[in-house]
């Protein structure tokens, strides 16, 4: 004879199981979005400024990378490539960017890279600060460690 | 109850049990993402800072004290590279301080995060090195980068496990 009382109450258990594993499913997914974000975000800078060195040392002789390198440039580092403050060199490896902090919208990258200047190679370390400006990331200060 | 009602309340039962299996491996999966998430963002920080402190030791001898400085710098290596490291050490670097009246030092200046995982961190360390040997006028200072490798040693702690000059 069946008894109507324990499919009832083992509805009910489920029934709260499964919204506890929703709620926990919600709350889990917020985090992993978040951290995808951040994952993501770290990516986009460390690009940026890989990219950024590249098109700078380009843009003495191509009018399209000087037109990139301003494009990646905002406030005062823009300010300074407008007016030529681009390092002498021929060509650029960049043998290594690595994220140093990245708090919201600033980040703070540092690379370590060879400037080849026609007659050797030199040499090339650069602290570059960004900042993130309508979803993208842009070089706002970039100084070469001495 | 008729038997259509108690047929009903199954159903309902096995697509809750259904749904929450499913829910259970979803969240499963999410918690163990959410877990990794929060070791690489660890790893990433004292990795970073394991680079920073370690490096100095790692390139620091003094021909006076070259034993003790070798068994220091054997100290904060790991895996592969420390056997190498050894080797080198032993087999080049002490002879030559000894024989040179050698010293060198590090300090660094800057370090950032290349790539990182709960137990790998790849970061690119900037700083200067000061060597100096009998005869030289004043020590030498060069401003270098390295691509630095740590994983964490059988205590935990983060050692160097890769040293690639850039």
């Amino acid at each position: 004879m069946p008894r109507p009382g324990r499919p009832r109450g083992a509805a009910l258990l489920l029934t709260a199981l499964l919204a506890a594993l929703v709620v926990a499913g919600v709350v889990l997914g917020v985090v992993d979005a978040r951290a995808a974000a951040r994952g993501a975000d770290e990516a986009t800078a460390v690009d940026a400024v890989r990219t950024h060195l590249t098109e700078l040392v380009a843009a003495p002789s191509s009018s399209t990378a000087r037109t990139q390198a301003l494009d990646g440039a905002t406030g005062a580092w823009r300010a300074r490539l407008e007016q030529g403050g681009v390092p002498a060199a021929s060509s650029v490896v960049v043998r290594a960017v690595g994220l140093e902090s990245l708090d919201g919208d600033t980040a703070r990258v540092v690379a370590a890279a060879r400037l080849d200047d026609g007659s050797g190679q030199r040499a090339w370390r650069v602290d570059a600060a960004l900042v993130r400006q309508d979803g993208r990331w842009l070089v706002d200060d970039l100084a070469e460690v001495p | 109850m008729t038997r259509a009602v108690v047929g009903r309340r199954r159903t309902v039962l096995v697509v809750l049990g259904v749904l929450a299996i499913a829910a259970a491996v979803v969240v499963g999966q999410l918690a163990h993402r959410a877990v990794v998430a929060g070791e690489t963002d660890v790893a990433a920080r004292d990795g970073a800072a394991a680079a920073a402190a370690l490096t100095p030791v790692l390139l620091g001898y003094d021909w006076r004290t070259v034993d003790a400085d070798a068994e220091r710098i054997d100290s904060v290596t790991t895996g592969p590279f420390a056997a190498q490291n050894h080797a080198i050490v032993a087999g080049l670097v002490v002879p030559a301080a000894v024989d040179g009246h050698a010293t060198s030092s590090a300090t660094v200046s800057r370090v950032g995060v290349v790539t990182a995982t709960p137990d790998h961190v790849e970061t690119v360390v900037l700083y200067t090195q000061t060597t100096g040997r009998e005869g030289d006028p004043a020590p030498r200072r060069d401003a270098r980068s390295a691509r630095v490798v740590l994983e964490p040693g059988g205590d935990g702690r983060w050692l160097i496990a890769g040293f690639d000059a850039l």
